[in-house]
């Protein structure tokens, strides 16, 4: 008993604790199903995927700069942007190739101005990642109105998307590529360096954490990992949207918080942000898919969501939160 | 480094000037506030491009919010508008056209602030409560819009005329303060309640996205649906969308707009009607009526509807 009490209050608990949310989640999904239970299920699986994938991503590039205890939101408008530019180069050259190069290419450069303006030029980074997504969100909106390709509707909403191949097809292929993607980031020792920074940006510089090439980094992946899901849900749309995740920001913060990733820097597990994702699109799936029965019953659905996310901190916040112990020493940033 | 800020400062200098000169050249004509709900939706691009369409020798400015319930945004606006006024007095101002993303009093003591200046305050699309008019005394505001109620009913006829009795339809509203909903979903109501048809109602916003969520996690539930009548084309189209992605069987899918995704996708065979406005008449109606509320001339009625008509394959 004691044993498990001190497992219980180990830190360690707040990585375990989001697989516990899921899982309950989950089961609650399952039973709320109707029909064919081996069918729904797969199709409940399915969904994980096709609604977990764009926020999984943002939610471990959130989660890494986080855990530098610094803050990215351009992620929306670098998402935008590279499903708008993939869909207009598929569009004018019919090559899958170059369209997927064309949004991974922007996510690159977005990943450098951003980098480039926080690690080297120190700009605040919640600032800075704001402004710079907010311009990329309206580039995407004056190309998807202006570029005329022919045989493809475009509009201020966004660029169709005609006999691009339909990843989500192949699940088990996005769940192996996600799979190897957070293994390839644990196994690379940059989350170690990251946490490091976050925990102790002093301490980690003595112990030969090269701070700002670690920095500059992070936003490329998180940028990186952003036009991934911008070109993943351009596939899943047939469309690339003009605003398909505007506003939801902050739900690529919760779900990295909610995975055990504390804001001020120093925590980081992406397995457990994995199950916080798939714990918030099973919620959401739930909230959605039951009939409350009355006219504006989607605002209802919004409060029940935010309702148990409050339960959830009100109850495990401790188990959630972490705290470090930055020593604050006033020095040259320039150095 | 020291070569590169130089650069940054100049040509930031460059920019300002140049916006300075644009801004001064600009304001020597009378300006025409626009406030659309949403430029991002084909439907408003629409509109705006109606009301560009003038000949009037005025500066049209066009306002949009980040999605089509971005309330605050209209506030903001029209705030800075009242602003506007009281310290460019009435000459420069021409008129203000509004696609109100609140139909309650969220707006009104903007409008009336503009109003005391006699601006022309045109109301497109989307009308504002007539208790809340009333009470500010602005009953005298023109109204441009579809017949959303007569479109609702239009969609109910064309379905049961499809349907046997007891088949399933899923309705997706759009937002629920908004008069345009409300009047959309009142029409298909009208009709449709009249039969033993089994309802399922959501709130899609008005969004692709949404629609799409919501339609997904409906049908991967177990939920079937013989009929979706969509308040939007881009709410039908995410609906549509989720069947395809599913590979389940399309239901019989009805939208309203009739933008041109939506018509493409009925030539497909893919949606089967939508009910259709024409946004372009409705810009172009709204910069007319300004034009002549400032000629001082009566206007033959207040509210100015635009036919409905179905679009299907």
């Amino acid at each position: 008993m004691k044993n498990i009490t001190k497992k219980l209050n180990s830190p360690d608990m707040k990585y375990i604790f989001p697989w516990l949310l899921f899982i309950i989640s989950f089961t609650l999904m399952v039973i709320q199903n109707h029909g064919n239970f081996g069918q729904r299920t797969s199709e409940s699986l399915n969904w994980l995927i096709i609604f977990g994938t764009p926020y999984l991503l943002f939610a471990m590039g959130a989660g890494l700069v986080l855990s530098t205890g610094g803050v990215d939101v351009s992620f929306v408008g670098v998402s935008a942007l590279s499903g708008v530019l993939s869909a207009a180069t598929f569009g004018l050259t019919n090559s899958i190739f170059l369209s997927i190069l064309s949004g991974l290419f922007f996510g690159l450069i977005s990943g450098i101005i951003v980098g480039l303006l926080i690690s080297k030029r120190f700009a605040p980074s919640l600032l800075a990642t704001w402004a710079v997504g907010m311009i990329w969100f309206t580039i995407s909106v004056v190309i998807s109105k202006h570029i005329k390709i022919d045989n493809v509707t475009t509009s201020v909403s966004g660029i169709e998307l005609i006999n691009f191949p339909k990843f989500i097809n192949y699940p088990f292929t996005i769940a192996l590529f996600l799979f190897i993607l957070i293994q390839t980031l644990n196994y690379s020792g940059l989350t170690k360096k990251t946490r490091a920074i976050g925990a102790n940006r002093d301490s980690a510089i003595y112990a030969g954490v090269n701070v700002t090439k670690t920095e500059f980094l992070v936003y490329i992946i998180n940028s990186l990992l952003a036009s991934i899901a911008g070109i993943f849900w351009m596939t899943v749309l047939d469309r690339a949207q003009t605003e398909p995740f505007i506003g939801q920001e902050i739900i690529g913060i919760a779900i990295a918080v909610l995975g055990g990733t504390v804001m001020s820097g120093g925590y980081l597990n992406l397995f457990s942000i994995v199950a916080s994702t798939f714990f918030y699109i099973t919620l959401e799936k739930l909230t959605k898919s039951v009939n409350i029965g009355i006219a504006d019953e989607q605002h209802w659905v919004s409060i029940a969501l935010a309702f148990v996310f409050i339960l959830v901190t009100l109850f495990f916040g401790k188990k959630i939160n972490g705290t470090t112990t930055p020593v604050h020493i006033d020095r040259n940033t320039q150095n | 480094m020291k070569t590169l800020k130089l650069t940054f400062f100049l040509f930031a200098i460059v920019f300002g000037v140049a916006t300075l000169y644009q801004c001064n050249n600009k304001t020597e004509k009378p300006r025409v506030y626009v406030l659309l709900k949403n430029i991002k939706n084909p439907f408003f691009d629409k509109i705006e491009k109606g009301i560009k369409s003038t000949n009037e020798d005025v500066q049209i400015i066009i306002k949009s919010g980040k999605n089509e319930s971005d309330i605050a945004a209209q506030v903001e606006y029209l705030h800075y508008i009242a602003n506007d006024l009281e310290v460019n007095k009435k000459e420069k101002i021409w008129g203000v056209i509004i696609t109100p993303t609140s139909s309650g009093k969220d707006l009104i003591q903007y409008i009336r602030k503009i109003r005391e200046y006699k601006i022309p305050v045109i109301l497109v699309d989307t009308k504002i409560d007539s208790n809340q008019l009333k009470e500010n005394n602005l009953l005298d505001i023109p109204f441009i819009g579809s017949s959303n109620e007569k479109g609702g009913e239009q969609a109910a006829t064309l379905l049961l005329d499809t349907l046997s009795s007891n088949s399933k339809i899923l309705i997706l509203n759009g937002v629920a303060s908004q008069e345009t909903a409300f009047q959309r979903n009142k029409g298909f109501h009208n009709v449709i309640d009249k039969e033993s048809i089994v309802i399922t109602e959501r709130i899609g916003n008005w969004s692709f996205d949404e629609a799409f969520k919501i339609v997904s996690s409906l049908i991967t539930s177990g939920n079937s649906y013989d009929a979706i009548f969509a308040a939007n084309d881009m709410m039908a189209l995410g609906a549509l969308q989720a069947y395809k992605i599913y590979n389940k069987k399309i239901p019989i899918i009805i939208g309203f707009d009739a933008i041109d995704d939506a018509v493409k996708s009925i030539n497909n065979g893919e949606l089967y009607a939508t009910i259709a406005q024409d946004p372009f008449q409705m810009g172009k109606k709204a910069i007319e009526l300004v034009n002549v509320l400032n000629s001082n001339q009566k206007l033959d009625t207040l509210n100015y509807y635009i036919e409905t008509k179905v679009i299907k394959k």
